[in-house]
């Protein structure tokens, strides 16, 4: 059950990682001279996402 | 009927996987239970501590004069690049200057050659010509000179003549002629009118 | 197959054992594999910015200073001058050390053999303790006291609403703390479970091999060399993700100290 869990918790960060690498390229295509601040922002954001997916990982290995 | 058939394979399914599940599980009691969650004393404090050290160290120590050199080489840097471009206009001025001062030095050069080739012109000329004065004044002497000769050659040839005439007249006639002076006075009237016809 | 069964049991080992064991005492007081590892991580910190202090010349040469160089203006410009804005020298020293000392330890935890000190909720919580204890200090030093706390409600908002969005404002404000501390732990626990995982499977498979060499064994041996290419992937993952995450709370903290600190613009 707890990996059950864990999968469906994945869904909402790979949409998040997703939704913001979109961004990113959209932002880079229509304006290349921002591209280090953009990239920069797009490792932010798809950190936070991660981070919510491992905390459901460790929440699926702490609940019997 | 299809419904419920579906229904009853859905629990089936559910059932066998519940029933699955726990089996490994109870197996054994080793998977951290939720007590990893919790913050322990032991890692706490030592943390803290740690922490608090490498602030301090930073703040105090190391930040100050790590910050200060980033700084002075950003000011040196910044003083450089100024002080080259001040250089460089410097170097552009006293280029320019240089080069009106050679510009100015090769005209005078130009103007003093021509000056003195003018000058050695002139000079020739009034040489040349002072020469040819020279040259005319002498030969205009010299003709007078032999002017004078010739006449003073003729004075003399005249009397010497008149002398020797007279002297071979007398020889001739036999008789002295008196009265010298007279008869040499028509004498040297005769030789004068002859001796103008030898001039010619 | 019979490795397949085993597995579920490896891993909960394997996940029991990332629990803090005292090395020297007991849980409440004493030392921890986690904490001494933190401690060897502190030393190894003090000595590198000891060998940079005194390497350091008006123009920099090496490796060595040169790198040391760009993560400290790195946090400089991105972080300082790019979130906090003007007085980014008070904030400086605690935003650097934050992100000097996660970043070593999780470095230092990817060493194998050696563990993060970042990789128990303890040490996590202690940092973010330090996080939150700064900003709102400095946010009751920019406001007063009272003034913060009612600086948490937004300005044009009228009388019922503005408590209600207070209330959830002053909670979510108590949850920076624990989520800055879950985010940290959570990422370097799973990233060395996942790795214990994919080498625990990579030994499983070879294990018949190694008893036994034979043709069937080795045939059954050859996913252990997918399990290790997987494990050298994510352990380039680790190396990228420990970066990020010290990049990720300093960041953070930065922006709860600006957003504390910000001052008469809500006009």
């Amino acid at each position: 059950m707890g990996v059950i869990g864990y999968g469906l918790g994945v869904i909402g960060a790979g949409l998040a990682i997703g939704l913001s690498a979109l961004g990113a390229t959209g932002a880079m295509a229509r304006q290349p001279e921002v591209q280090g601040r953009v990239f920069t922002v797009f490792i932010m954001g798809s950190a936070f996402g991660e981070a919510l997916a491992l905390i459901g990982f460790v929440v699926a290995l702490i609940v019997k | 009927m299809n419904l419920s058939s579906q229904k009853s394979a859905i629990a089936l399914s559910a059932s066998a996987a519940a029933l699955l599940m726990p089996v490994s599980a109870f197996a054994e009691d080793g998977a951290a239970g939720a007590d990893i969650l919790i913050p322990k004393m032991a890692e706490f404090i030592p943390a803290l501590i740690a922490f608090l050290i490498i602030w301090i160290v930073l703040a105090k120590v190391a930040l100050p004069g790590i910050m200060k050199t980033m700084e002075e080489r950003g000011k040196k840097i910044e003083e450089s690049l100024d002080e080259a471009e001040k250089t460089k206009q410097e170097a552009i001025a006293k280029r320019a200057e240089s080069d009106s001062i050679v510009t100015d030095a090769r005209r005078q050069a130009a103007d003093i050659v021509l000056e003195a080739r003018k000058d050695a012109e002139s000079e020739r000329a009034r040489i040349i010509e002072a020469a040819h004065k020279e040259a005319e004044e002498i030969i205009a002497k010299a003709h007078t000179t032999v002017e004078d000769e010739r006449k003073s050659i003729y004075a003399g040839a005249a009397s010497s003549i008149a002398d020797l005439s007279v002297a071979v007249a007398t020889k001739i006639v036999g008789e002295a002629l008196e009265d010298d002076a007279e008869q040499k006075k028509l004498i040297e009237r005769y030789i004068q009118e002859a001796g103008s016809l030898n001039a010619d | 197959m019979e490795i397949f069964e085993k597995l579920p049991d490896e891993i909960n080992h394997l996940v029991s054992e990332f629990s803090s064991t005292p090395v020297v005492g007991d849980l409440s007081c004493g030392i921890t594999q986690y904490s001494f590892w933190l401690i060897v991580s502190t030393i190894v910190l003090l000595i590198v910015l000891a060998v940079f202090k005194k390497k350091q010349t008006l123009v920099p040469k090496g490796f060595f200073v040169n790198g040391f160089e760009y993560i400290i203006e790195y946090v400089e410009n991105d972080i300082g001058k790019g979130v906090v804005g003007e007085n980014w020298k008070k904030h400086f020293p605690f935003l650097c050390s934050l992100f000097l000392f996660i970043l070593i330890n999780n470095m230092i935890g990817l060493i194998p053999g050696m563990k993060p000190g970042t990789g128990a909720i303890g040490s996590t919580a202690a940092l973010a303790i330090f996080a939150f204890v700064y900003f709102i200090y400095y946010g009751c030093k920019a406001h007063g006291v009272i003034g913060y706390i009612k600086s948490l409600a937004p300005q044009g908002v009228s009388f019922p609403m503005n408590v209600l969005v207070w209330v959830v404002e002053l909670f979510s404000t108590f949850l920076r703390l624990i989520t800055l501390a879950v985010r940290l732990f959570c990422n370097m626990f799973a990233g060395h479970v996942v790795m214990g995982s994919f080498a625990i499977m990579a030994s499983m498979f070879m294990q018949p091999l190694l008893q036994q060499v034979s043709a069937a064994h080795a045939v059954g041996a050859l996913p252990s060399l997918a399990w290790l290419a997987i494990l050298i992937l994510i352990y380039a993952i680790e190396l990228v993700v420990g970066a990020i995450q010290a990049y990720v709370f300093t960041v953070l903290t930065a922006v709860y100290v600006s957003e504390a600190e910000e001052v008469a613009e809500e006009e």
